[in-house]
């Protein structure tokens, strides 16, 4: 888990633009979005985007991508659990 | 109207009101920045605009959200901004008792937001790999760059970004005028910003207020 946490964090930093942050610099279970790492709404949507383009998982389903994409924890483990249910 | 400052931001490098500002990295802070320092050193091009921020701002991590027009505009307005001694918006807060949440950001260009849509069209460009990118998409209107001014300095003024097919220093001073000539609007950033590519881009501002 802890490869692929990094592994994830690198594909956020670079789809975000993140250019300052450095992987250990995220906290796998600090808050993405508000105070942690401070990420807005369109920040989300290429979160959307990386999760189907990597890892091909669509997150059709609002309330439940707002839980998905709290963390890289919580993230790491949706596509971690998607992966072993194919 | 009266120009109080003006910055000239080209890849050959920066002129604020006729000096020349060093370009050089500043010492480093980071491990980030210490990997990325000699890339920065004497920077031109591409670099310059990130080594701008870097050496002289470095406190708004949302520059590197923006595309390479923003990133522009909003290094030259800062460092004008700078040069007139006004603070960001965080320091000098909101009540609008000093005006200047009725300035206006008003720029003109010739390329807009071309370097962006050329990259947002890659995203969406096969039918196979077909993601179309938020954060590129956001950037594809050249009015981006007065609303990132604004929005850091929580300026309630006119932005606008007008097209031209060159510059024309006669009618944008026809255009600004009659911004100002609105009746609310007390000063305004305004001027030429054009991203080409890394190569051949070029920021002409101006700090003007009424008299």
């Amino acid at each position: 888990m802890e490869d692929k946490n990094i592994e994830l964090k690198k594909q956020i930093i670079d789809v975000l633009n993140l250019e300052d942050l450095q992987p250990q610099d995220i906290d796998d279970d600090a808050p993405l979005f508000g105070d942690g790492l401070g990420l807005d709404s369109i920040d989300a949507l290429e979160l959307i985007v990386l999760m189907e383009k990597q890892y091909g998982i669509k997150l059709k389903d609002p309330a439940a991508g707002k839980e998905v994409l709290k963390s890289v924890n919580t993230m790491a483990a949706y596509i971690e659990r998607y992966a072993n249910e194919k | 109207m009266t120009v109080k400052q003006w910055i000239k931001v080209t890849p050959e490098g920066v002129e604020v009101s006729g000096e020349t500002l060093t370009t050089t990295a500043a010492p480093t802070t980071t491990a980030a920045q210490a990997t990325t320092a000699p890339t920065m050193m004497a920077a031109r091009g591409a670099e310059l605009l990130t080594g701008l921020y870097r050496r002289y701002l470095n406190d708004y991590p949302r520059f590197f959200k923006m595309d390479e027009l923003s990133k522009l505009g909003f290094v030259a307005a800062e460092l004008l901004l700078a040069r007139c001694g006004e603070d960001t918006n965080a320091h000098r807060g909101v009540d609008g008792s000093d005006g200047l949440d009725r300035r206006a950001v008003i720029l003109f260009g010739r390329s807009g937001s071309v370097t962006t849509d050329r990259k947002y069209l890659a995203t969406i460009a096969c039918e196979d790999d077909y993601y179309p990118s938020p954060t590129l998409f956001v950037y594809t209107l050249p009015n981006m760059v007065a609303g990132e001014i604004a929005l850091r300095h929580g300026y309630h003024g006119e932005t606008a970004f007008y097209l031209l097919p060159q510059r024309d220093d006669r009618l944008m001073h026809q255009v600004i005028e009659t911004a100002m000539n609105d009746g609310q609007t007390t000063s305004a950033i305004c001027g030429w910003v054009d991203y080409a590519n890394k190569a051949q881009y070029e920021a002409y501002l101006e700090l003007i207020e009424q008299e």
